[in-house]
């Protein structure tokens, strides 16, 4: 009566909606309970009356997050939702498809399940601690792996978050028990010695080395089926005991778990009788006494199985314990009748698992049972495998496979592959080909392609600058999905939107790429040109590096005497004052222990002019005629047409960049340096100029020579690189140099398209990341103007707007003073 | 024993110290036999080996069983003798650093009112009372502090006083022994092979399951399943060493763990305290850990 009636008024309310969104809540309400729907209709009205992309991306979620939080999660998560709509349509919408951090995070705390995904790391550590070898723990539906474990994905069996981990926990545990208590040790040539002291093998067996001993030895017997069921109970039987009676912890959990799937083993009725023998097996190997109703015929099959299995019942039982009992309840199985028929007589059999007194049976004993019972000893019927324990996971009997194998030499192929050909060269490069000799731009670089790339960047760039900025509606990939990795040496990060106040998920992708080797003159030149400069950097590095070191004096007790203290003191003494006897001196030694990692701004937006008035007088030429700048440019590099005025940042910035390499070598300091450039979200490039564990050669002088302005700056993903890199050194002391134009702009570095504040805000907040995984940061830069960015991104962080070069030495033992303490 | 306080504490002149009562010790394999070797042909020894493997307490037991004293005389003329001939022997230690200088070790000048008084340092000392004298951490001492054991370590046996213009004869008793923790140290920091060639070593290593077991047992005094739970925990810990931690629970801090026990601490949070918290500060690899703990303790 009710149900009628609700379900007349959902009709009515859906009346009100527009028809497609109807169409969808009503597939929607089929995939959810009866009873959220009304809510469900309230709440797609009220997000209606705010934004109808977002009614259609929460129903699309909804039936997801009922699932993971139930009704009362979906009226808090979409309460939050709505809240955000309010606010913004646009982080409203990614909140529904649940692409932000927040939305996702939130679903994850309703729900009382737990996603493999988020413990995976605790539970390898774990099953590392237990057993001592790195043992991967990988999801349930995964190809076949020996030496693994395997879990379920998301796991919310139970009420809350603790029960459901405990669920992981035992499974895992168990797994790893195989891997403990030897069931892998297993060797063919000790079982099949014990078949041939039974009489029960006569000759050799084949050798076949493509598979495991133990599937050898299986396949030995006539219903291999058979042996593999009777042989999983039998193992995991004794693994469930020592697993219980090692680690007593868990053992009120583990038993729990037994107990909960003891009750959901399935009725006995509707087996054969050898289905019904192999499912009172599996109930005793759940460690569980108690009174079946099970065939009355089965009754003497059963007490001398459950003898038998009482030996691997104990802290002494191997592998070869449970080889043995398998032989013996296989000579007792294989001639039960499989053959389903009718069973008259039922009569209630009480067994317990851990019988007291020891028992062996012997062959004689299954044969006088079988004797008495009369069956028929082959039974063409198809073998049932009784029904598996969930929490047993997977028992691999397969050989292994050689996935990890397989996938290393794929990271190969893919990585040459990927570095021999960062971009696909557009029929456009080709036309340019003809206008311009970009063969010399950049003469020494090996790959003609990539030179075609990089003059294609600088181009496309100078072409469409930023500051016009990209028409809205090609700005597609703001609206889009969390990215996925797809190359090796690619990584996600996720991006800050400040005006949602939360992360996108994995938005952009960072590709490390190769940088092509020019020549090391302009090393040379460089060092050359400023070879004064280069004098007085060091000289400060010099006194600077001492100062790691220096003499502590007037010490109660030191090295040696302070002669001057001395002096002091006996003077004084003998005029009579009571001076104090600080009269050593000590040398402190602080080591150094830094890594530092240079960000290098390789944007389009560099190649302006550092002096407002060369930016005047040339810019707007080039700016309207790429020709004109490529000239320019082609004739700059082999620096004929350059007054040495006439700076670019990126020269200012491969200048720098060489002159504290220089002083770098001198304190002996670990650094990287890093290019980085980006054209959209999924394309931020770090180009590898020397990486940190990288030695300084020649080479690394050649790729300075190749940076050369690119295209965007998307300073956030490039900054949590570098601090993921940085953070995979063991130094003390972390520091990010970040040399910019100061200005980060990208193809939809923002939501509106360009929206300056949305970049910066990234950045921002990638800085303090970087300053919570403890990596210092300082910003530099070369344009007069960076003054109204880097106020704002680096807040109370450091950062430095330098006139021109002159003043780097100045500079540097400052900036290097507060690295050292 | 050259002071006692009113129970609170004892004081001892560093060459005077000597182990009176018998240091629990379970032998692992054969070094007992090779330290008595080695003292009674003067062959210097290096103990290489892991934080709290036990390290000092084999060295402690080792004096104690080579000085042996029938009969302890407690005072200040040193005639600690036994009826037998032997002497206790006493174990000078001195826990080496970095700023630790050759004065630190040999003796300095140190003023005294009007005029200067020169102080043997602890090196000086154990030389001429022929003690064992133990450099624990060798490493960390500098380069040119390490270099004066030289002398001393070889055929000659002499320590070279510079600022007294004296060389002192080592004692027959004198022996020097020093620790090692390859483990943790990096290349720059590695022992020089003049210097490390000058030792015999001895390999240690925490215990093995029954015999730390026992260890535990006796050091902490809890009941034997609990002690070889924490061995096992023990055992597990060192799983993670060079994928997740520096060094794996030693062998001192399942004592601890114990020793909390025996409190009334509740195991889960004995373990928790004294060996989880105190081997990583990492919060997953905490987490781990303590998810050993609790599979293992209940």
């Amino acid at each position: 009566m009710t149900d009628d009636r609700d379900t007349i008024s959902i009709e009515q309310t859906l009346e009100n909606f527009p028809p497609t969104i109807a169409d969808e809540l009503r597939a929607v309400m089929r995939l959810v309970p009866r009873s959220v729907h009304i809510r469900l209709l309230d709440l797609a009205e009220e997000a209606l009356g705010l934004s109808s992309p977002a009614v259609s991306e929460f129903l699309r979620t909804c039936p997801f997050v009922i699932e993971r939080a139930g009704p009362a999660g979906l009226e808090s998560w979409c309460q939050e939702g709505l809240e955000l709509l309010r606010k913004s349509e646009g982080s409203g919408i990614e909140y529904f498809r649940l692409g932000t951090f927040r939305s996702a995070h939130l679903l994850e705390k309703l729900s009382p399940g737990v996603e493999l995904s988020s413990i995976k790391k605790l539970i390898e550590t774990y099953c590392l601690a237990l057993i001592g070898g790195k043992t991967p723990v990988l999801p349930a539906e995964l190809p076949i792996d020996r030496h693994a474990i395997f879990l379920p994905e998301f796991v919310d069996r139970y009420p809350s978050k603790p029960e459901n981990f405990t669920w992981y926990k035992v499974m895992a545990t168990h797994q790893i028990g195989h891997f403990e208590f030897g069931s892998y040790e297993f060797r063919i040539d000790k079982a099949t010695t014990l078949c041939h002291n039974l009489g029960l093998l006569h000759g050799p067996v084949d050798g076949d080395d493509t598979t495991t001993d133990l599937l050898r030895f299986l396949n030995l017997f006539d219903n291999s089926k058979l042996a593999t069921d009777i042989f999983t109970i039998v193992e995991d039987s004794r693994i469930d005991f020592l697993t219980k009676q090692r680690y007593r912890g868990i053992g009120q959990d583990y038993s729990r778990i037994q107990a909960e799937a003891l009750s959901l083993r399935p009725p006995i009725t509707s087996h054969s009788l050898r289905e019904a023998f192999l499912e009172i097996m599996v109930r005793l190997s759940l460690q569980g006494s108690g009174k079946w109703l099970v065939p009355a015929i089965l009754h003497a099959p059963l007490r001398l199985a459950s003898r038998i299995m009482d030996r691997v019942i104990s802290p002494e039982a191997s592998i070869e314990d449970s080889t043995e009992a398998m032989i013996h309840l296989y000579q007792l199985a294989s001639r039960i009748p499989a053959s389903r028929s009718r069973i008259d007589r039922w009569e209630a059999i009480e067994l317990n698992s851990n019988g007291d007194e020891p028992f062996t049976s012997t062959l004689s004993d299954i044969d006088e049972v079988l004797r008495e019972l009369q069956w028929d000893a082959t039974d063409g019927s198809p073998h049932f495998s009784p029904a598996k324990v969930e929490y047993r996971g997977i028992f691999r009997l397969e050989p292994a496979h050689e996935i990890r194998e397989a996938e290393s030499t794929g990271v190969e192929e893919e990585e040459t592959k990927y570095a021999s050909s960062p971009w696909p060269a557009s029929t456009e490069t080709v036309e340019m080909n003809d206008v311009l000799d970009i063969g010399e731009l950049a003469a020494a670089t090996d790959d003609p392609e990539e030179t075609h790339v990089f003059g294609m960047n600088a181009l496309s760039e100078q072409d469409t600058p930023f500051s016009e900025a990209q028409p809205e509606q090609e700005d597609d990939s703001n609206e889009g999905e969390s990215l996925t990795v797809d190359s090796p040496l690619s990584y996600l990060y996720d991006e800050w939107d400040f005006r949602a106040s939360d992360y996108r998920l994995r938005w952009c992708r960072v590709r490390e790429m190769p940088l092509a080797e020019g020549t090391p003159d302009f090393f040379e030149a460089t060092l050359d040109e400023y070879a004064r400069l280069v004098a007085e950097i060091r000289g400060r590095f010099e006194q600077l590096n001492p100062r790691a070191r220096r003499k502590v004096k007037r010490l109660h007790d030191g090295e040696d005497f302070d002669l001057d203290a001395l002096v002091d003191f006996v003077i004084g003494k003998k005029a009579g004052h009571g001076s104090d006897a600080k009269i050593y001196w000590r040398r402190n030694k602080i080591e150094r222990d830094v890594s530092v990692a240079f960000l290098l701004d390789m944007s389009s937006s560099t190649v302006e002019y550092i002096n407002r008035l060369q930016r005047d007088s040339i810019g707007p030429v080039f700016a309207s005629d790429y020709r004109t700048y490529f000239e320019w440019l082609q004739s700059d590099h082999q620096g004929k047409l350059r007054p040495k005025e006439f700076k670019r940042i990126i020269d200012l910035e491969k200048e720098s960049i060489v002159l504290l390499i220089r002083a770098l070598e001198t304190i002996g300091d670990s650094y990287g340096i890093y290019g980085f450039s980006s054209h959209g979200r999924e394309n931020v490039e770090l180009y590898m100029i020397k990486d940190l564990e990288e030695d300084f050669s020649d080479r690394v002088k050649s790729r300075i020579d190749s940076i050369i302005p690119q295209r965007g700056t998307r300073m956030g993903p490039a900054i949590r690189h570098a601090t993921w890199k940085l953070e995979q050194q063991e130094s003390k002391g972390k520091f990010l140099f970040l040399i910019s134009d100061g200005r980060p702009e990208d193809h939809s570095y923002g939501r509106e398209g360009l929206e300056k504040e949305y970049a910066i805000h990234d950045t921002r907040m990638a800085l303090l990341e970087a300053r919570q995984k403890g990596v210092t940061s300082l910003c530099l830069t070369f344009d007069q103007e960076g003054h109204d960015y880097l106020g704002t991104i680096c807040g109370d962080m450091q950062y430095e707007v330098l006139a021109d070069i002159e003043s780097l030495p100045a500079c540097l033992p400052t900036l290097y003073g507060w690295l050292t303490t | 024993m050259s002071a006692q306080g009113q129970g609170t504490y004892r004081e001892h002149v560093v060459e005077e110290y000597i182990i009176t009562e018998e240091p629990f010790y379970l032998p692992v394999k054969d070094e007992v036999k090779l330290f008595e070797a080695a003292y009674s042909q003067k062959i210097p020894v290096l103990l290489k080996g892991p934080t709290g493997c036990g390290k000092t307490r084999f060295l402690e037991y080792m004096a104690y069983r080579l000085g042996k004293p029938l009969a302890v005389v407690k005072s200040r003329s040193r005639k600690a003798a036994s009826s037998d001939g032997q002497r206790a022997i006493p174990l000078i230690t001195v826990a080496c650093h970095e700023d630790l200088t050759a004065s630190d070790l040999v003796g300095r000048y140190l003023l005294e009112g009007e005029s200067t008084k020169w102080i043997d340092g602890p090196l000086s000392r154990a030389v001429k009372a022929g003690a064992i004298c133990y450099l624990d951490e060798i490493v960390e001492a500098r380069k040119d502090t390490t270099v004066l054991v030289h002398p001393l370590t070889d055929h000659r046996r002499i320590l070279p006083v510079e600022k007294k213009g004296e060389v002192i004869e080592a004692n027959d008793g004198f022996l020097l022994v020093v620790s090692y923790n390859p483990g943790y140290q990096s290349t720059l920091k590695d022992l020089k092979q003049s210097t490390r060639q000058r030792f015999i070593a001895i390999e240690f290593d925490y215990p093995p399951l029954d015999l730390e077991t026992e260890i535990i047992k006796h050091e902490s005094g809890v009941v034997e399943t609990l002690a070889h739970d924490l061995a096992r925990l023990g055992e597990k810990a060192r799983n993670l060493k060079e994928y997740h931690l520096q060094e794996g629970a030693s062998t001192r801090l399942l004592i601890y763990a114990g020793k909390l026990i025996v409190q009334g601490v509740a195991p889960r949070r004995a373990c928790q305290v004294a060996v989880v918290w105190a081997i990583s500060d990492e919060a997953e690899v905490q987490q781990s850990i303590e998810e050993v703990v609790s599979s293992i303790f209940e």
